[in-house]
């Protein structure tokens, strides 16, 4: 009756994807002080919810010295070092495998699926990677990538261009995530926020009618992890599980 | 008034008492099990007769002036004409006519009083006409209890259209408040002798008839309220046999039990569903079966998962780690606002579970819980434990009542040694039945609901119980007064 490998749940175990790892996006813009903390504090909020998450960073690139993804792709790199302990992400150079698989992507449909052969053990897979190396490796997905505008001047202008890239070129729909400085809000008039003039560009040339979740950078640490949290539970529900390329939305 | 009291070992014997005394013009007025055998209240119908004559004969002194001349032949002809016309409605046995007598006792004694009621607006038209003073207190005595008797359904009698009594206009004014105790305590007395006179009725139809007597057992030892097993069997025709009542009652019961047997399975159907309910009736691990048998035909890309589940320690964490085995995410909503975020995030889902935090009927924090849940498209499915009480029952399924088709699901079946209780209160409180659960297995302890399987389960002989009543313990349970709502059943 008390056999240790049972338990009420031992009927789920014939999910096979269950322990498939989730793909997420975050696109990369240009504005890194902005994306760089965001996505960290994300990753943090993944492994505190169980998930152990590796980050395939497409701005770092592979060497021998600091072997990466293509070494992975190649077998060339051990798997032990992943996941060692709960709650532990790790980040990848992953530019040159990222490109490997785009090559990949050309020739089949379902180019992510050799991540799951070298990414088992994870629980979800971010890649953080320009717009147009995200619109070849994921066009037609469900998944909404991570789309941040930060409170710099140039900020919606690079935004646009990515959103623009991804909605047109691979149909793929942003998860906006505005970074907020409240002592800015009272001084700066809503319509000069750069998130506002990314939605009114969206609005006026791409048709697109975009929201944002809004995140305050200075607020008290436990109200940031709230809306970190928001937002990553709305990620995971898009994520795309590895193994099983979705090539319709559900919507 | 000539009523004796018989006491006897048996019925018969003391009913062949009563029949030695009063001879074939005995009339039973009650019958009761005591600890020295059976007592029988009896009297003769020569009684009857010499009461209603003494009535009338102390009416007509009382009221010599009020009669007109014509009223008594009509009076004794309408009265008798309704006797004939009452008789003939009747198909009477002796039970029957038992209580028909004393449905006429009760009426004529309601009569007498709507009598004097009725004439009181007379007396007070001729206040101003002399009056003797040497009768007052009588004259105050009798409008203090017969002008308030309303006995609406009873017909006054002609014999008692009278005229006024010019004594009592003197004590009108302080009448109505001196007689309002009274009136509420006649009021009070009349609920309670109408209600003994029926449930001594039944309790001599059950007695004289054996097959439901024991089913009227048979469905209380299964854990059926009495209120329902006396619905019930008072529908049943008395011609069937033994094993045709049983198939009966069994048929009636699985009608009235109203499942989604003709629909598509809950999981199959897909919509919102919030699952409320007490505390540890196994809201969390409903959710997350229902989760896996959607998830296993559509995809765990089909499911939606949120809890409101803020309080319970690990309530979250638990609704997670099943939605991890699923490979679907598990929400958090603390508020209503979130909720509706959630939904409109989640509103390409087939199907959205909407776990509760588990609230005890009488919480205060009920009532905000099913606020936020008062948004359009989302159905409550209510998580009865199938093995609760039938009173505890009752209580929760009043209490989480919304508008609309309620639905159900009964939790813990394998638990439970009675499921008569809760099949119960399913079916006075007209819930729709979508599912059971029979064990902790998520997803496989799901059944669909079948009402002939649940019913064939309650009605399963029990073992001997401690809380079983035995046949003489039944006339307890109809002694009392009871305002429970039977429902509606469809016999």
């Amino acid at each position: 009756m008390l056999e240790a490998c049972v338990n009420q749940a031992a009927g789920l175990q014939g999910f096979v994807l269950q322990t498939a790892p989730r793909v997420m996006a975050m696109a990369s813009h240009g504005q890194q002080q902005g994306e760089l903390p965001l996505l960290w504090r994300l990753c943090a909020t993944l492994s505190d919810l169980g998930y152990p998450v590796m980050v395939l960073d497409a701005n770092a690139v592979e060497s021998p010295e600091n072997p990466g993804l293509l070494q992975r792709l190649a077998g060339e790199s051990g798997q032990g070092d992943e996941a060692d302990e709960p709650g532990a992400w790790s980040v990848l150079p992953s530019a040159l495998g990222l490109q490997q698989l785009v090559r990949h992507a050309q020739r089949h449909a379902r180019p992510l699926d050799p991540l799951g052969n070298v990414l088992p053990n994870y629980g979800v897979v971010v890649i953080y990677a320009r717009a147009d190396v995200l619109t070849q490796l994921l066009p037609g997905s469900s998944i909404e990538p991570l789309l941040t505008v930060s409170p710099v001047k140039m900020s919606s202008v690079t935004a646009y261009q990515a959103l623009k890239q991804m909605l047109l070129e691979a149909g793929l729909r942003p998860t906006v995530a505005n970074i907020a400085l409240g002592s800015n809000a009272g001084r700066t008039p809503a319509t000069q926020l750069p998130v506002h003039h990314l939605q009114a560009c969206a609005q006026s040339f791409l048709g697109y009618r975009l929201d944002a979740l809004t995140i305050e950078a200075r607020q008290p640490d436990d109200q940031i992890t709230d809306d970190i949290h928001r937002l990553a539970m709305r990620l995971l529900e898009n994520a795309m599980p590895l193994g099983r390329l979705a090539t319709a939305r559900n919507h | 008034m000539n009523i004796q009291r018989f006491i006897a070992p048996t019925s018969r014997e003391a009913l062949a008492k009563a029949r030695l005394a009063f001879g074939d013009g005995t009339l039973i007025l009650s019958n009761r099990t005591t600890p020295t055998g059976v007592e029988v209240l009896a009297t003769g119908e020569d009684t009857l007769n010499a009461l209603d004559q003494s009535d009338l004969v102390s009416r007509s002194k009382n009221q010599p002036q009020r009669q007109s001349p014509r009223q008594p032949a009509a009076a004794t002809a309408e009265s008798r004409s309704q006797v004939e016309e009452d008789a003939t409605q009747l198909s009477m046995s002796t039970l029957s006519f038992q209580d028909y007598v004393r449905e006429r006792m009760l009426r004529r004694r309601h009569e007498a009083m709507t009598g004097a009621a009725a004439s009181t607006p007379q007396v007070e038209a001729q206040a101003s006409a002399p009056m003797p003073r040497a009768q007052p207190t009588a004259a105050r005595k009798a409008p203090t209890v017969f002008e308030s008797a309303p006995a609406p359904q009873f017909r006054p009698a002609p014999v008692r259209t009278a005229t006024p009594r010019p004594q009592a206009t003197p004590l009108q004014a302080q009448a109505p408040a001196m007689s309002q105790g009274i009136v509420d305590e006649l009021h009070a007395m009349k609920a309670l002798i109408e209600d003994r006179f029926n449930t001594l009725t039944w309790l001599g139809q059950a007695r004289q008839n054996p097959i439901q007597s024991n089913l009227m057992l048979k469905l209380i030892r299964a854990g059926y309220s009495p209120t329902l097993a006396r619905t019930i069997l008072e529908r049943m025709p008395e011609e069937l046999s033994a094993g045709e009542s049983v198939r009966w009652v069994m048929d009636i019961l699985e009608r009235n039990l109203k499942t989604d047997a003709g629909t598509q399975p809950i999981h199959e159907e897909g919509g919102i569903f919030a699952l409320i309910g007490a505390t540890g009736v196994g809201k969390t691990t409903t959710a997350a079966k229902l989760a896996g048998l959607c998830a296993r035909t559509h995809g765990p890309a089909s499911v939606g998962l949120i809890t409101l589940d803020t309080y319970r320690v690990g309530a979250h964490e638990q609704l997670r780690s099943y939605g991890r085995m699923l490979g679907v995410v598990a929400h958090l909503a603390h508020d209503r606002a979130a909720l509706q975020d959630l939904l409109g995030l989640l509103a390409n889902k087939k199907m959205i579970l909407v776990d509760t935090t588990g609230l005890a009927p009488s919480d205060p924090r009920k009532r905000d819980m099913l606020e936020v849940l008062d948004l359009p498209k989302v159905n409550r499915l209510l998580v009865l434990n199938a093995g609760g009480h039938g009173d505890t029952l009752d209580d929760v399924v009043s209490s989480f009542k919304s508008n609309g088709v309620q639905q159900a699901i009964l939790s813990k079946i394998d638990e439970a040694a009675k499921v008569g209780p809760a099949l119960d209160a399913i079916i006075r409180h007209q819930l729709l039945l979508r599912g059971v659960t029979m064990g902790q297995k998520v997803p496989e302890d799901w059944e669909p609901a079948d009402a002939a399987k649940l019913v064939r389960l309650s009605m399963r002989a029990p073992v001997k119980s401690a809380f079983d009543p035995k046949v003489a313990d039944l006339g307890f349970f109809f002694t009392q007064p009871s305002a429970t709502h039977a429902g509606h059943l469809h016999a």
